[in-house]
C-alpha cells in the first residue's frame, strides 16, 4: 500500500483549493516560514481558512485557557504554546480534578512515510490535498468566542466512515478558538474552547518539518482501510507495551485510528475480544491465528465503530494474498 | 498483603507511581485478591473525604457507601481463583461465541458521565444489534486509580441500576469489577498510543492529546 500519492497530484489539488486565499508559500525541507502569515490577504473560501488554521497552529507562539467538554464533564486547562529554533512544544495542564500534564515537543509532521522517488508533503499540504474528497466545508458566519472575533467553519464528512467538525476559528490569526466534534448522527462527542487567548504572537521564522521516516518492517498489514485513511509516519512507545505491541496510525487528516497487533501470551493481559468504549473513543478486539501464532488485532479511533470491526477482521498477514 | 504491593497501593494513591508500579499492582490484584480490597478501600476512603470537602450535599451518600462497606462479606470469602492460560478469562467470551466478531454483542463501555449504557445500546452496530446487551461497565473515571470520587458517583447515579452490576456485593460481582479495571486500564495503554500517533498530524493537536492519561506523553523530535 501505498502511503501517499506523488507530489504532482497533491500539488495539483492543493492550488485549486487555495487559489481563493492567494498563495501560501508552501513548506520546503527546510520548514515552513511563518512569516507567510504575517500579512496575508484574509481566507475567502472554506478550504483557504481552514489550511490557514493549520499552519496557524504551528506558527503561533501563546498562552491559553480553555475548557474540555467530553462524557466526562467540564474540565479546565492552560494552554501553552511555543516554538523556539524552529522546533515547537506545547503544554496543556488541567486546573481542576487530578493535576496532569501533558507535554508535545515536535516539529511539523509529514504526510506519510518516506518513499523512493516522491516528496512526501508536510502535513497540512498533505491534509488539503485530499480535504474535499471526504468532507464539505462551509463557512458558516461569525460568532463571538473568548472574547474575539471568530469565522465558524463546518466540516461535514461526506460518507458515514468518519465524524464530522465545527471550528471557530480566530479572524485574526486564524487559530482554532472553539473546536466540536460530531458523530455520524451530528451529536456532539467532545467540545474543546478556549476562554481566553493570551498575546498570540507570529513566530518569526521557520518551523522545522520532520525527518523522513522509513516504515519500520511489519508482518500485518491492513486489508482494508475507510477510503482516504493513509499510514501516518509516527512511532509511538509504551513502557507497558514494549516491543510486543505493533502499532500503526492511519488518518484522513481529520479522524484517526490505529492499528495494534500483538502476539497473545500467558504473560501479558488481554482484551476481551468485542467492542469497547473508553471516553469517545471505541475499540474493536479480536483475537484469531496469524502466521501460526494466536494474535490479538485491536483497531482502535474516534471513528464510528463498525469500521473498526471491518478493520480488524480484515487485517492480513504478509504470507496472505490480499 | 506483601509489603511492597502494600507500598506500590500508597504510591499510587499519592498519584506518584510509574509504569513499574502500576504493573506490579496489576499482577498482584490477580494474585492477591487482599490487595485489591486494600485498594478500593483506600479509594473509597480518600472518594469520601475528598467529596465531603467539595461538595458538601453528598455528606449522606458517602455515609451510605460505608454503610454498605461494613456490610460487605469478608474479602476472605470473596476468593476466587482467577483462571490463567492463554485464553483465560479474556477468551472465554471467545471461545463460547465461535472466536470471531460474532462474539460482539454490544459495547463494553469505560465511560459514564453524559452517555449512558442506554445510549452505548443504541449505538451498537446494526449487524451486532439482534444479540445487543451492552453492559454497564464502571467508567475509567470511576476507577480509582484515575479520580476519587468515582465509588460515590457510581453509587450515586441512576445509571448503575442498568446495568445491575453493584460492585461491593456479591464475590463474582468483585471479581468481575477487577476484571473490568484491569480492562479498563490495559484499553488505556493503547488509546494513550494512538493519541501520540493522532497528534502527529496537523491540526487538532489538543484534543488527541487530552484523551491520553498522560502517562506516556511524548513527541517525536
Amino acid at each position: 500500500m501505498r502511503a501517499w500519492p506523488r507530489k504532482r497530484h497533491w500539488l495539483g489539488s492543493l492550488l485549486g483549493l487555495s487559489l481563493g486565499w492567494g498563495g501560501l508559500a508552501q513548506a520546503e525541507s527546510s520548514g515552513f516560514d511563518c512569516r507567510a502569515l504575517g500579512d496575508p490577504p484574509p481566507p475567502e473560501t472554506p478550504a483557504a481558512w481552514f489550511e490557514r488554521s493549520l499552519w496557524a497552529n504551528h506558527c503561533y507562539l501563546f498562552e491559553a485557557r480553555a475548557v474540555r467538554i467530553s462524557g466526562e464533564g467540564v474540565r479546565a486547562l492552560t494552554l501553552i504554546h511555543q516554538v523556539e529554533d524552529g522546533l515547537q512544544r506545547e503544554v496543556a495542564h488541567y486546573l481542576d480534578g487530578p493535576p496532569q500534564t501533558y507535554e508535545r515537543l515536535g516539529r511539523v509532521g509529514r504526510g506519510g512515510w518516506a518513499e523512493a522517488g516522491s516528496e512526501v508533503p508536510a502535513s497540512p499540504d498533505a491534509i488539503m490535498a485530499h480535504l474535499d474528497d471526504y468532507y464539505r466545508l462551509r463557512l458558516a458566519g461569525d460568532e463571538r468566542v473568548a472574547g474575539r472575533e471568530a469565522q465558524r467553519l463546518d466540516v461535514e464528512p461526506l460518507d458515514a466512515m468518519r465524524y464530522g467538525q465545527r471550528l471557530w476559528l480566530d479572524r485574526d490569526t486564524g487559530l482554532p478558538l472553539k473546536q466540536e466534534l460530531l458523530d455520524v448522527e451530528g451529536r456532539v462527542l467532545e467540545t474543546f474552547q478556549l476562554t481566553e487567548l493570551e498575546r498570540p504572537r507570529l513566530y518569526e521564522g521557520r518551523v522545522r518539518l520532520d525527518t523522513l521516516r522509513e516504515p519500520p518492517p511489519e508482518t500485518w498489514r491492513p486489508g482494508w482501510l475507510p477510503p482516504g485513511y493513509v499510514a501516518q509516519p509516527v512511532v509511538t512507545t509504551s513502557s507497558l507495551h514494549g516491543e510486543r505491541v505493533g502499532h500503526r496510525v492511519y488518518s484522513d487528516g481529520l479522524s484517526s485510528l490505529s492499528l495494534f497487533v500483538e502476539p497473545l501470551t500467558e504473560e501479558h493481559p488481554s482484551l476481551a475480544p468485542g467492542l469497547h468504549r473508553l471516553g469517545i473513543s471505541y475499540a474493536a478486539v479480536h483475537h484469531r491465528e496469524l502466521g501460526g501464532r494466536p494474535m490479538q488485532v485491536v483497531a482502535l479511533g474516534e471513528v464510528p465503530p463498525r469500521v473498526l470491526l471491518q478493520v480488524v477482521e480484515r487485517l492480513q498477514w504478509q504470507s496472505e494474498e490480499p | 498483603m506483601k509489603q511492597n504491593t502494600r507500598e506500590s497501593l500508597s504510591t499510587l494513591m499519592d498519584d506518584e507511581g510509574d509504569d513499574l508500579e502500576l504493573r506490579r499492582v496489576l499482577k498482584s490484584l490477580e494474585a492477591e485478591p487482599e490487595a485489591a480490597d486494600t485498594w478500593r478501600r483506600y479509594h473509597l476512603a480518600r472518594s469520601a473525604m475528598r467529596r465531603e470537602r467539595e461538595v458538601t450535599s453528598d455528606i449522606d451518600l458517602s455515609a451510605g457507601i460505608l454503610a454498605r462497606l461494613e456490610g460487605e462479606p469478608a474479602p476472605g470469602r470473596a476468593v476466587e481463583t482467577p483462571r490463567r492460560g492463554l485464553f483465560s478469562w479474556a477468551g472465554r467470551a471467545a471461545v463460547a461465541a465461535g472466536v470471531s466478531l460474532a462474539v460482539i454483542t454490544g459495547v463494553q463501555v469505560y465511560n459514564q458521565g453524559e452517555m449512558g449504557p442506554e445510549m452505548a445500546a443504541s449505538e451498537a452496530p446494526a449487524e451486532a444489534r439482534p444479540a445487543a446487551s451492552s453492559t454497564a461497565r464502571p467508567s475509567l473515571v470511576d476507577l480509582p486509580l484515575f479520580q476519587g470520587q468515582g465509588g460515590i458517583r457510581a453509587a450515586g447515579s441512576p445509571l448503575m441500576t442498568v446495568g445491575a452490576e453493584s460492585p461491593w456485593l456479591a464475590p463474582n460481582s468483585r471479581q468481575s469489577q477487577r476484571n473490568d479495571q484491569q480492562q479498563a486500564l490495559i484499553l488505556q495503554s493503547y488509546l494513550d498510543r494512538h493519541a501520540q500517533g493522532s497528534a502527529y498530524r496537523s491540526g487538532d493537536a489538543w484534543m488527541p492529546l487530552l484523551r491520553a492519561s498522560g502517562n506516556e506523553w511524548q513527541g517525536q523530535r
